[in-house]
């Protein structure tokens, strides 16, 4: 049982990652070694047994970590909607600028 | 009411063909095209970051290209060719397939139905036809076919193909998939924008196999495709019923 859902999580997460490779969201190491550092932990993170276990520094550690990651991959989403908007306009303005230089050649 | 058409035939269409490693196959598609489309029809391929001759081979053809620097996907390279066009004050816009598996007559029939000024977005089915040319997976159809039931029930019109790559819109529809985020244009968009109350119609269209190049869906994206789209399906519907629920408090 533990196993299929270890195997799935991972899988899970290995197309998620091939996804973002594809949509060009690359991911910094740093955030792979959060994740990697914070995935495993976060799971015990919402289990009653672990909380009965840990000190308050740990919890808090655990949800700077977790909120710098949020924080990471939102910035990341950003970045990509800012290359999106800027490769757009290099080449509008190159059409553009073609075609009005055709237009003057013509003229 | 016939003021309507007649309104429409004076406007100015762009058709946008985004092109990603087409170039064995781009030239074909594009003399085609040159050889029907009427004058006010006007052509534009979105050259999203190709590593081959696609660039070279569309600018021989003497048709306009927007080269993007970097690869931003499909729906990304639909989105330069809708921003471009706006910009340049294009009424209505379509969208074509440059693997040469749309036929350019399917667009003109497309352009025909739209003329009619009575849709917002005309999607072209291919299995509306009955001689379509076109196979598909086990896999591909099941999905296929959950995404058209799925957006039947959700806005009670029947759509028979939601994956369907080409489409013609005005440009209220444009603007709409400009400015929102959507996955892959499919059943997601078909939903929020009936959700908005615009009309939406299919016409028949025949798909031919593709001939060269590969498809844009690896394995991995067709397993994660489903979760992506019914995600965007799922906060649209949350959004439309919140919207919902505050006008009528």
């Amino acid at each position: 049982m533990n196993l299929g859902l270890l195997l799935s999580t991972l899988f899970f997460l290995y197309l998620l990652f091939d996804y973002q490779r594809k949509e060009k969201i690359y991911i910094g190491y740093t955030t792979v070694l959060t994740l990697l550092f914070v995935g495993t932990l976060i799971i015990n993170f919402f289990s009653h047994l672990f909380w009965g276990e840990s000190d308050a520094i740990i919890v808090f550690i655990f949800l700077i970590l977790g909120s710098l990651l949020i924080y990471i991959t939102s910035q990341l989403t950003l970045a990509f909607e800012k290359i999106q908007t800027l490769s757009q306009h290099i080449a509008i303005m190159e059409l553009k600028n073609k075609t009005s230089t055709e237009k003057e050649t013509i003229e | 009411m016939e003021i309507i058409p007649l309104i429409i035939n004076s406007m100015k269409g762009l058709i946008i063909i985004p092109a990603y490693n087409e170039g064995p196959s781009i030239r074909p598609v594009l003399e085609q095209l040159h050889a029907c489309l009427p004058d006010e029809l006007d052509l534009v391929v979105v050259n999203d970051g190709s590593k081959d001759e696609t660039y070279t081979e569309v600018i021989n053809t003497g048709t306009k290209c927007l080269n993007l620097p970097c690869n931003l996907g499909y729906t990304g390279a639909l989105k330069s060719g809708l921003r471009y066009g706006i910009e340049e004050n294009y009424d209505f816009f379509g969208f074509m397939d440059a693997d040469g598996q749309h036929r350019p007559e399917d667009m003109l029939a497309l352009h025909n139905d739209f003329k009619n000024g009575e849709q917002d977005l005309i999607v072209g089915s291919r299995w509306l036809h009955q001689s379509t040319g076109q196979t598909s997976t086990a896999g591909r159809r099941i999905g296929m076919q959950f995404f058209s039931w799925l957006a039947q029930k959700l806005t009670d019109q029947k759509f028979s193909d939601t994956t369907s790559g080409m489409k013609m819109m005005n440009q209220n529809v444009a603007k709409e998939i400009l400015h929102k985020k959507f996955g892959d244009l499919h059943a997601e968009v078909l939903i929020y924008l009936h959700d908005r109350g615009y009309r939406i119609s299919e016409t028949p269209i025949i798909v031919h196999e593709r001939e060269t190049g590969t498809s844009m869906y690896s394995f991995n994206d067709a397993l994660l495709y489903p979760m992506k789209n019914l995600i965007f399906i799922a906060i649209f519907k949350l959004n439309s019923w919140t919207l919902k629920k505050v006008s009528s408090e």
